[in-house]
């Protein structure tokens, strides 16, 4: 089925085709979720609610871009929004164990493992993502869609409606800032 | 030196990393999620449909029309009840009191 004739079914609701699109785009969607978020139910969700998000635009796909740069662009759009919502309820949960309201601890999530990650790199790897968790949100983005998912800064700039050499910029400035931040880890 | 070697072990640490699959029967999840939240959105949305409005305008006019036949039947009984009984006329005009002399006449 070619990109033309995917649309067209998808556009008229057919559901051949709207399975055909889900088995094609699963799991670069699954995969680029699970880079933002590093959290696999999370990532689960998120990849259901974007699938869900395309059969209901479908309508306002215009074509000006490729079908895949549009998908991931709504599984980054997503995931972004998922993790400002869990920060704003982290910030106001400080806030209110501060004034004692809750007295339960501030619970930190443990080192999230992505299941592609080679055995001997696994420990190193940990640590990098819990790294790349704190960058701001577009060196974040940047770094998953180039080392998570591999995409190249053609790609990544047409997700990010960017240019590539303001990619590039962005990635070397990921890459400054994890680096300074590894070193300043105590040996 | 040694931290700078530690630190580019770490960065190196996702090099060969192995794409992640989406899970074990997720367009089967998807669908049943689909279903649950998709559908019932839809079904405010028969009340606009064009033969539904034309069935139920059309329902409120018969009933309408049925009322006011109806209504006028009753009224217009009622009133031949009341003019045909003499009695309901010596009523009215006895909780009036057109009947009894006054200081005026």
């Amino acid at each position: 089925m070619t990109e033309q004739e995917l649309l067209s079914g998808l556009r008229n609701g057919e559901e051949p085709a709207f399975k055909e699109l889900v088995i094609r785009f699963q799991d670069k969607v699954f995969n680029t979720a699970l880079g933002l978020l590093q959290h696999h139910t999370e990532a689960e969700d998120i990849s259901q609610e974007v699938f869900i998000q395309v059969f209901r635009s479908i309508e306002n796909f215009k074509g000006h871009s490729l079908l895949s740069t549009w998908i991931y662009r709504i599984t980054v759009t997503k995931s972004l929004d998922l993790l400002r919502s869990k920060k704003r309820k982290k910030r106001f949960g400080f806030i209110t164990s501060l004034m004692g309201n809750d007295n339960r601890p501030i619970h930190e999530p443990e080192d999230f493992n992505h299941p592609g990650v080679l055995q001997e790199n696994k420990e190193a790897a940990a640590h990098l993502l819990k790294m790349v968790d704190g960058l701001p949100e577009n060196q974040r983005t940047a770094f998953i869609l180039n080392k998570i998912e591999e995409l190249s800064y053609r790609e990544i700039a047409a997700i990010l409606n960017s240019s590539e050499p303001a990619i590039d910029s962005l990635l070397q400035r990921a890459k400054q800032n994890l680096r300074k931040k590894l070193n300043e880890l105590p040996p | 030196m040694e931290y700078n070697k530690r630190t580019e072990k770490i960065m190196g640490s996702l090099d060969g990393l192995q794409k992640a699959a989406a899970p074990d029967f997720f367009y089967t999840r998807l669908s049943g999620r689909m279903q649950r939240e998709i559908e019932p959105a839809k079904k405010p949305y028969i009340m606009l449909h064009p033969a539904f409005v034309t069935a139920a305008l059309s329902v409120v006019f018969i009933i309408n029309i049925f009322s006011l036949v109806q209504f006028n039947k009753q009224t217009t009984r009622e009133i031949t009840i009341q003019t045909n009984n003499p009695a309901s006329i010596e009523n009215f005009a006895e909780a009036y009191a057109l009947n009894s002399e006054t200081v005026y006449e």
